[in-house]
């Protein structure tokens, strides 16, 4: 039986706001993992680690992560994240598309992420957004 | 600040090779990013999928793109002064346990305000696996 779900509908859902302090062992394990050195500073797919949004509204649009396909990844940068910054981030649907193939039902599905980090008790702003891309079968 | 006078369209960015791709490096990688996804994880759930077998993190072939554009620019080109300020990643086939992959590519584009580099990892059979868009600036 096909399965009928259209993601058209949520278009606009959100999830979050979420925060996360990041602390320098985060850091140098993210960066051990990838075999980069360690700047001092975020790598720059480190923002990869804020993706609670994503995996929530996942979950809020019934999709089994084993079937879901990262497509494509964009950053924008316009500042950085460093040891003791609080991140918070939000994460919105934008863009919901859907494909019928021989196998069942494509949807691919565009997620939008901004980051606001607060330094010392400082508001610094967005420092960097992400779009996130995936093909999900339902 | 300008680029170096060197660098124009079509500059060559050395292919450099990979460690290959080990079950214990996705196991940390899954740690580190905080990815839940059991299909870089366990062959069964990968299989149960109609996966070949258990794949790599795209985010892990982004990350080693974003590292060797990291150390083109800071490291052989030396203009740290330039940040990368959008990076763009398409993941285009999956990788494996045991894979080797290599990142090179070219300078796609120079001017006074950008430097792009496109960048490829493939593997050992070639085959590109994940492109990648940098877009360095002086923000």
């Amino acid at each position: 039986m096909e399965n009928k779900a259209d993601f058209k509908g949520r278009v606009g859902e959100k999830a979050g706001p979420y925060e996360e302090r990041i602390s320098a062992d985060h850091l140098e394990k993210f960066c051990q993992a990838i075999g980069s050195v360690n700047r001092g500073e975020a790598s720059p797919t480190f923002l990869t680690t804020f993706r609670r949004g994503e995996f929530d509204l996942f979950g809020k649009l019934g999709l089994n992560l084993s079937k879901v396909l990262h497509a494509e990844q964009e950053y924008r940068y316009e500042g950085k994240i460093i040891t003791g910054d609080l991140v918070s981030y939000e994460t919105e649907l934008v863009q919901a598309l859907r494909k019928s193939g021989a196998s069942g039902a494509m949807h691919f599905l565009i997620f939008e992420t901004g980051f606001k980090v607060t330094r010392g008790g400082t508001d610094v702003g967005q420092v960097a957004s992400a779009r996130t891309t995936i093909i999900a079968r339902t | 600040m300008v680029p170096p006078s060197h660098l124009k369209h079509g500059t060559l960015i050395k292919f450099e090779v990979r460690s290959p791709i080990t079950q214990l490096q996705l196991k940390a990688y899954a740690e580190a990013s905080g990815d839940p996804n059991p299909i870089h994880l366990d062959e069964g759930v990968a299989k149960s999928v109609g996966l070949p077998g258990v794949i790599a993190h795209g985010m892990l072939l982004a990350a080693f793109i974003a590292e060797r554009g990291e150390i083109y620019i800071r490291d052989e080109l030396k203009i740290s002064a330039w940040k990368l300020v959008r990076l763009q990643t398409r993941f285009k086939s999956m990788t494996f346990i045991g894979d080797e992959i290599a990142i090179g590519g070219i300078v796609k584009e120079v001017s006074e305000s950008d430097i792009v580099l496109d960048l490829q990892a493939k593997n050992q059979n070639g085959e590109i696996v994940t492109v990648g868009s940098l877009r360095y600036g002086l923000r």
